[in-house]
């Protein structure tokens, strides 16, 4: 199934892409989507997502499920389904 | 012992030949109100009697600093307190750069200025020599030429000043102060109090320096400020990209401004407005406010279309989204252009969007037809109408008059039924960050202390980000619950204390609540810690609610929520969700309850003292 996945700042900068579309197996979970983004986004790109030691996403990375906080749903175990939008970012401020 | 204070208020009656006074800082008051917005909110309570005209000789324009003003970390803005002429009600307005560090080297932690000239002046502050010059052959200048002819007149390009442009002469009802090196205290009409007063600017010239209590303790809670900053996201996404970084996160939950905030999505708001493509096509070098490590501002230059060369500054997410998408334009280079000129003719870019968009409806709608708009084609996305729409307002012709008086009052001008669209809430055109994706938004728009606003009170970072507050964890995005309003209050106890610091909000993000009371309390020689640095705030922001209470708020005023945010939001991941009647009132009861106030939203006697403003309990209606 193909998951759509938007980055924003310093994420969107490192890795040079605003959207990304995955191709993940049925029943594939946020944990498993988040860790291969970290892994084929290169280096620095983990370095901002995932913490080095526990490989847990950092605890000032916002994870949204269809505009949802992943707590809120079932967090990193959050079953993902086709078409779902999963939205990245290390920042979030007004203006 | 020595603390971060001038000591100094200087008094400036505009009428009289000599009406300059100065008089010692009470170190009572300073302890009570602490600087900044603490300062003019009480000021202007006792100077300003129920009801007077924002016009009026007698309201005050006050120029106010903080305990940290002059000091090295980003504190180092000004505000302007005065009543709004757009809202009738209590309105301080806040601007960076560097003229309020050196106010406080000329010796002065506060400017009072009232009365009216009987012909243009400005007022020149040159350390203790303070005089009224002619502003004639200034007035009628923007606001660029005008800080470039006030320095060239006073023979010294290191002179700081505080000025208005066209728009602030006209009094237009959202006129902005522009002050070094152009930045603008955008909100409220201030700049029209000043031109009603004949006052063009204030220069300032100071030798002197910021004294500290205990400079080694500030040395070391400086340091952590800053390694606080370099380690916040926030903060560094503001030093590369500034504001307009947040066009994209926005505009993918459904909050960006779209057509007249019909819609919460613009399909070409990343693609063409957001940090990358400013970046790309506008931005030449960075700009950091007096002492600042963040650098958000980048000032830029138009490289394409007919405006090629015009100078800009960094288009702010907020005039992105109200010159922009509001309007339906995705034309990089004719919003800069807009804004440019707003920047000239001194007018607040968020109040302009607001109002154009609206017209821009209205004119869709039939409502306003070709012959009412100098034959304008008002449509959505006509870039050409939106920047003749500025100059008509910013010069007070045409439509321009009707509009420069905001689009509440030019709603009810025009009627047939456009005041049902016109987006504000007490007179003040709604912002960037529209409540129906963030439900805690309505709250803290509706309870601005000022109007409409967002610096009041930010939501989304808690039911979007998934950020936690000091009393409690992250919201369910749409959840409607009791801690929503309790976050909103505290989010306004704390800026209450931030803004009478003079802080800038874009360091909050990165410097933690004990550095900044480490940094308090270090300059001053006070012991204030963060909680107490919070019963600071709630006081203030009790004085501007008694001020306001005074001048007829209550529930009702609170609760004129724009009837858009109650029909369902078209798109993003919110769509559907609307602002019920319901669910306001819930948020709006558990929001008086957690003040203190009663049902109809007035403080108690029991508040009032609690906080130590008995002095006030009398103005409570018997």
């Amino acid at each position: 199934m193909q998951i759509k996945v938007r980055l924003f700042d310093r994420l969107r900068d490192t890795s040079g892409k605003s959207a990304l579309s995955e191709d993940m197996h049925e029943n594939s979970t946020l944990r498993e989507l988040i860790e291969k983004i970290a892994t084929e986004e290169g280096t620095e790109f983990k370095k901002l997502m995932l913490d080095t030691i526990t490989n847990r996403p950092l605890p000032n990375v916002t994870i949204l499920v269809n505009g949802r906080h992943n707590r809120f749903i079932d967090g990193l175990e959050t079953r993902l389904k086709e078409g779902d939008m999963v939205d990245l970012m290390t920042a979030m401020s007004g203006g | 012992m020595a603390n971060s204070y001038a000591g100094k208020i200087l008094h400036v009656d505009l009428t009289k030949r000599k009406g300059v006074k100065k008089q010692d800082l009470d170190m009572n008051f300073a302890k009570t109100y602490l600087g900044g917005k603490g300062f003019g909110a009480k000021l202007l309570y006792d100077m300003v009697p129920p009801k007077l005209d924002p016009f009026s000789p007698q309201n005050p324009v006050i120029f106010c600093t903080g305990p940290l003003t002059g000091t090295m970390t980003p504190t180092n803005r000004y505000c302007i307190v005065t009543k709004s002429p757009l809202t009738g009600f209590f309105s301080d307005s806040y601007a960076g750069g560097d003229f309020s560090p050196e106010l406080k080297f000329a010796g002065y932690d506060i400017v009072v200025i009232k009365g009216k000239a009987p012909k243009p002046v400005y007022l020149w502050i040159d350390d203790d020599n303070v005089e009224l010059r002619s502003a004639k052959g200034i007035w009628g200048l923007d606001t660029y030429q005008t800080q470039e002819r006030i320095l060239e007149e006073l023979g010294d390009k290191s002179v700081k000043a505080a000025c208005i442009g066209p728009a602030g002469e006209k009094r237009v009802r959202f006129a902005t102060v522009d002050s070094s090196p152009h930045r603008q205290a955008g909100r409220c009409g201030t700049g029209a109090v000043m031109g009603s007063k004949n006052l063009k600017a204030v220069a300032v010239r100071g030798t002197g320096k910021v004294e500290l209590a205990d400079p080694k303790a500030f040395d070391e809670a400086y340091w952590k400020s800053r390694e606080e900053i370099e380690k916040s996201n926030d903060s560094l996404t503001y030093r590369k990209g500034g504001t307009p970084a947040f066009v994209g996160f926005a505009n993918s939950q459904g909050l960006y401004p779209t057509r007249n905030f019909y819609d919460g999505v613009y399909d070409k708001a990343a693609s063409s407005l957001d940090d990358v493509s400013q970046r790309k096509y506008l931005w030449t070098r960075e700009y950091g406010c007096f002492a600042c490590p963040i650098h958000c501002t980048k000032i830029g230059r138009i490289r394409r279309g007919p405006w090629v060369g015009t100078e800009t500054d960094i288009i702010e997410y907020e005039t992105t989204g109200l010159m922009g998408s509001n309007c339906g334009i995705d034309f990089l280079e004719a919003v800069a252009y807009s804004t440019a000129l707003c920047d000239k003719y001194g007018l607040d870019s968020i109040s302009t969007g607001n109002v154009i968009g609206w017209t821009m409806e209205c004119y869709e709608k039939g409502i306003l037809k070709k012959k009412d708009l100098s034959g304008l084609d008002a449509k959505f996305g006509n870039w050409r109408a939106q920047i003749e729409l500025v100059k008509m307002i910013g010069e007070r012709r045409g439509i321009g008059r009707i509009l420069g008086e905001g689009v509440a009052r030019a709603s009810k001008a025009i009627g047939k039924g456009s005041e049902e669209f016109a987006i504000h809430i007490k007179k003040m055109e709604t912002p960037a960050w529209p409540p129906r994706g963030s439900p805690g938004q309505a709250i803290a728009l509706a309870c601005s202390d000022r109007g409409c606003d967002h610096q009041r009170g930010w939501m989304p970072a808690y039911e979007i980000g998934g950020y936690s507050w000091p009393f409690g964890g992250p919201f369910d995005r749409l959840s409607i619950e009791p801690k929503k309003s309790q976050c909103v209050k505290w989010e306004q106890d704390h800026l209450s204390a931030l803004y009478s610091l003079t802080v800038c909000e874009f360091s909050r993000s990165g410097i933690q609540n004990d550095t900044y009371a480490a940094l308090l309390s270090a300059a001053t020689g006070w012991k204030i810690d963060y909680n107490e640095m919070l019963k600071y705030g709630e006081r203030i922001w009790n004085v501007i609610r008694m001020f306001n209470v005074r001048e007829g708020i209550n529930r009702k005023a609170d609760s004129s929520l724009p009837k858009r945010f109650k029909e369902p939001l078209p798109s993003g991941p919110a769509k559907g969700h609307k602002i019920t009647d319901e669910d306001f009132n819930k948020l709006l009861d558990w929001y008086y309850e957690s003040r203190g106030w009663d049902k109809n939203g007035i403080p108690t006697k029991e508040k009032l003292t609690e906080l130590d403003l008995g002095n006030i309990v009398k103005d409570l209606k018997k």
